[in-house]
C-alpha cells in the first residue's frame, strides 16, 4: 500500500462519522456564555453607576437651589424699606426745589447727605439723575404719608447706612448687581485626552505571570522549572470623563469649583517574556506515554533508554491591555482673566481619585493572571491646570471647553512611572442664580 | 425549525441563543468525534468541545465563508486540542525514517481495521504520535504544516508520524495475540 493511499483509507473511514456529544457540554458553554455576558453587563453597570451618581447629584443640586433659593436682594430691601420711610416724611419740598439739589434728611439721630453721590462714577451719576427725578416725584407723592418704620431707621448706625441709602436709587441697576454678587453654578462636563502611563513594574508582572498559560502560548509544554524575566512597554492611551461641577464666584475674578467625575483610562502595551527552563526527562517515559517502563527493559528495536538534561529558553512576546476606572473629586480655583460674554479663565488645584477598578491582562487572559494583580492605589492626588475658555450662550447658559494638564501627586500606581494626562474638557454650566 | 446555514450564522452573530444552541446541535456530534481523536479521556474530549465552541461563538463574527462553516468549526475544535495537548508533547527526533522496510505491511494490519478500532487505538497512542497521526493522516496536514504548526522540524514530525504507525501496527498485532492466540498469527 503506498503512502497516499494509506492515508486516504484513513480518511475515508472517519468521514462523515459522528459520536454523540454529551448532553452536559451545551450547559456548560451556555453557562460560560452566560458568564460573559454578566461581565459584559457589569462593565456597563459601572458606567451607569457613575452616570446615575452625577444624575443624582445635579437633581440634589438643582432641587436645593430651588427649595432654598439665594437671595441677593435683602440688603436692597431693607434700604428700600427704609428709604420708604424717609419718604414718609414731611419734607421741605420747597428746600429741594430752591436748591436743585437732593435735601438733607434727618430721622432721629440720622442725618443723611448727599455727598455720597460724589463716589458714583459716570456711568452711575447718569442713573442716579434719572433716578432722582423719580425721587423727586415721590417727594410729591409721599407727602404727608404715614411713616411706620421710622423707628427701625432710628435704631439704625449712622454713618455706615449713609452709602446704601442713596443706593437704594441703585436697586434696579443690573451691572451694579451682577458685579457685586456671588455666582453659583452647576455644570456637566465630558473630556477626553491622552495620557503616558507605565503602569507596572516589572516585578508586579514577572508575579502575576500564569506558568501554564505562558507554556501553552509559547508551545513549549509545562514547564518544570522556570525562571523568567519580563520587559514591560506600555503605549501612550487614552483618557475619558464625565463629571458634573459646581462653582461659586469670590469677589468679581476669583472662582472656587468642585464637582464629582468618572474617569475611564484605557491603554495597551507589550511585555517581553523570557523563560529559562532547566530540566532533565527521561526517554523512556516519552516512547511509552503515561505507560512508562522500567529502566534496562528492552521495548523495540526504536526505543531509546536514556535521561535528558534539557535547558530551554522562550521568548515571548505578549501584547497587554490596561484599564483603569477610578471616581475623582476634583478642588479647582480659578481667576477669570476676561469675564463677559467671552470669558477666558485659569484654573488650578487638586483633584482626589478613588480606584474603583484596576485591570492589566493579556488579551487571552491565560497569560497573566491580572486577578492577582495589585498595580494601583485605592487612592491617588493629582495636580490640576488648565485654561477654560466660555461663552455664553444664553442668559444663565456657558458653553466651556477647558484644556487641562493633570500630573501625579501620588502616584495611582504602585510602579515608579505615574501617569500625566492632557485632557480637553467641554460642557456647559448654569449660573443658579 | 429549519434554518438555513447563513441564518444561523447571522443568528449567532447577534449572539441569539437559540441560533448558538441549533448551531452547536448540528454540529457538535462530528466535532465531538474529532476532539476524541485528539483526546485520551472522555472527559477531556469534552472539555475541548467545550472550549472550541465557546470559541466559535466568540468568534463567528470574523468567519468570512471563504471556508465552509463545517470546516471552520473543525479548524478551531484542532486548535483548541493542540492547545490542551501542548504540556503533554515532547517532541524529538526518534527513528531515522528510511530505517524501516516494512511500511507496507504495518499500514495494511492499520488500513484494515474499522473505525472504532482505529479510533481506539489511535487514543492509545502516546500523545506526539497521536497529534502527528490526527494531523497527517486525518486532517491532512504536510509534515511541513505540522512543523510550523507545533513548532518542531520536518524530521521530527515524520518521525513521530512512522513511530505512530509502527505502534499502532503493534498494537494490532498485541491485541490479536491475545484475542486468538499465537498459533495463528
Amino acid at each position: 500500500m503506498g503512502p497516499k493511499n494509506f492515508e486516504n483509507s484513513i480518511q475515508r473511514k472517519f468521514e462523515n462519522q459522528t459520536r454523540k456529544a454529551p448532553k452536559g457540554v451545551w450547559d456548560g458553554i451556555e453557562n460560560s456564555l452566560n458568564a460573559d455576558l454578566v461581565t459584559v453587563y457589569a462593565a456597563q453597570h459601572t458606567m451607569y453607576k457613575w452616570m446615575s451618581v452625577a444624575a443624582v447629584f445635579i437633581a440634589v443640586l438643582l432641587m436645593g437651589v430651588l427649595a432654598f433659593p439665594i437671595s441677593h436682594t435683602s440688603d436692597n430691601q431693607s434700604v428700600g424699606t427704609s428709604y420708604n420711610a424717609l419718604l414718609s416724611q414731611d419734607w421741605d419740598t420747597e428746600l429741594f426745589s430752591r436748591n436743585g439739589q437732593p435735601p438733607t434728611f434727618q430721622t432721629g439721630d440720622l442725618t443723611f447727605s448727599p455727598i455720597v453721590i460724589n463716589s458714583f462714577s459716570q456711568e452711575e451719576e447718569v442713573l442716579f439723575n434719572v433716578e432722582r427725578s423719580s425721587i423727586r416725584n415721590n417727594y410729591y407723592t409721599h407727602t404727608k404719608a404715614i411713616s411706620p418704620l421710622k423707628s427701625a431707621i432710628e435704631t439704625a448706625t449712622v454713618s455706615e447706612e449713609i452709602y446704601p441709602y442713596y443706593s437704594v436709587a441703585n436697586t434696579n441697576r443690573k451691572k451694579g448687581l451682577t458685579n457685586n454678587t456671588s455666582k453659583v453654578w452647576a455644570g456637566v462636563e465630558a473630556g477626553a485626552g491622552s495620557f503616558n502611563a507605565d503602569f507596572a513594574g516589572t516585578g508586579a508582572l514577572s508575579n502575576s505571570l500564569n506558568p501554564a498559560g505562558l507554556a501553552s502560548a509559547v508551545g513549549s509544554g509545562s514547564f518544570v522549572n522556570p525562571t523568567t524575566n519580563v520587559a514591560q512597554t506600555m503605549e501612550e492611551g487614552i483618557a475619558t470623563s464625565i463629571g458634573v461641577d459646581f462653582g461659586v464666584s469670590i469677589g468679581k475674578k476669583w472662582t472656587l469649583e468642585s464637582g464629582v467625575a468618572y474617569t475611564r483610562m484605557d491603554n495597551e502595551g507589550a511585555a517581553s517574556i523570557n523563560v529559562l527552563d532547566v530540566y532533565t526527562i527521561d526517554n523512556n517515559d516519552f516512547i511509552n506515554g503515561s505507560e512508562g517502563i522500567g529502566d534496562g527493559v528492552p521495548i523495540g528495536a526504536n526505543s531509546r533508554e536514556a535521561t535528558i538534561d534539557v535547558e530551554k529558553t522562550y521568548d515571548h512576546e505578549v501584547a497587554l491591555n490596561n484599564r483603569v476606572q477610578f471616581a475623582s473629586i476634583p478642588l479647582k480655583a480659578g481667576y477669570f482673566l476676561v469675564n463677559k460674554k467671552l470669558s477666558l479663565r485659569v484654573n488650578a488645584g487638586f483633584s482626589a481619585n478613588y480606584l474603583v477598578e484596576g485591570n492589566l491582562s493579556d488579551p487571552t487572559k491565560q497569560i497573566l493572571n491580572s486577578d492577582d494583580l495589585n498595580l494601583y492605589n485605592e487612592w491617588s492626588f493629582d495636580g490640576i491646570g488648565g485654561l477654560e475658555l466660555g461663552y455664553s450662550i444664553f442668559n444663565k447658559f456657558d458653553l466651556t471647553i477647558e484644556p487641562n494638564y493633570r500630573h501625579s501627586i501620588t502616584p495611582i500606581s504602585n510602579s515608579v512611572n505615574s501617569p500625566s494626562r492632557f485632557v480637553v474638557q467641554t460642557g456647559f454650566r448654569y449660573t443658579l442664580n | 425549525m429549519s434554518v438555513t446555514e447563513e441564518k444561523l450564522i447571522k443568528g449567532c452573530q447577534k449572539g441569539k441563543r437559540e441560533f448558538q444552541q441549533m448551531l452547536y446541535d448540528k454540529y457538535c456530534d462530528g466535532m465531538f468525534l474529532v476532539a476524541l481523536r485528539y483526546s485520551k479521556a472522555q472527559q477531556e474530549a469534552e472539555d475541548i468541545l467545550q472550549e472550541a465552541f465557546i470559541k466559535v461563538f466568540k468568534n463567528i463574527k470574523k468567519f468570512r465563508k471563504d471556508s465552509s462553516l463545517a470546516y471552520w468549526i473543525k479548524r478551531i475544535v484542532v486548535n483548541t486540542a493542540l492547545n490542551h495537548q501542548r504540556s503533554k508533547l515532547y517532541l524529538y527526533p526518534m527513528v531515522d525514517v528510511t530505517e524501516l522496510d516494512d511500511w507496507s505491511e504495518r499500514e495494511s494490519i492499520v488500513s484494515d481495521l474499522g473505525y472504532e478500532e482505529l479510533l481506539s487505538l489511535i487514543r492509545e497512542l502516546p500523545t506526539g504520535c497521536q497529534v502527528i497521526f490526527n494531523l497527517f493522516a486525518i486532517e491532512g496536514f504536510k509534515h511541513h504544516e505540522i512543523a510550523e504548526k507545533l513548532k518542531i522540524s520536518e524530521g521530527t514530525s515524520k518521525s513521530q508520524y512512522s513511530r505512530a504507525k509502527s505502534l499502532l501496527a503493534e498494537k494490532v498485532l498485541q491485541r490479536d495475540k491475545i484475542k486468538y492466540g499465537s498459533e495463528k498469527l
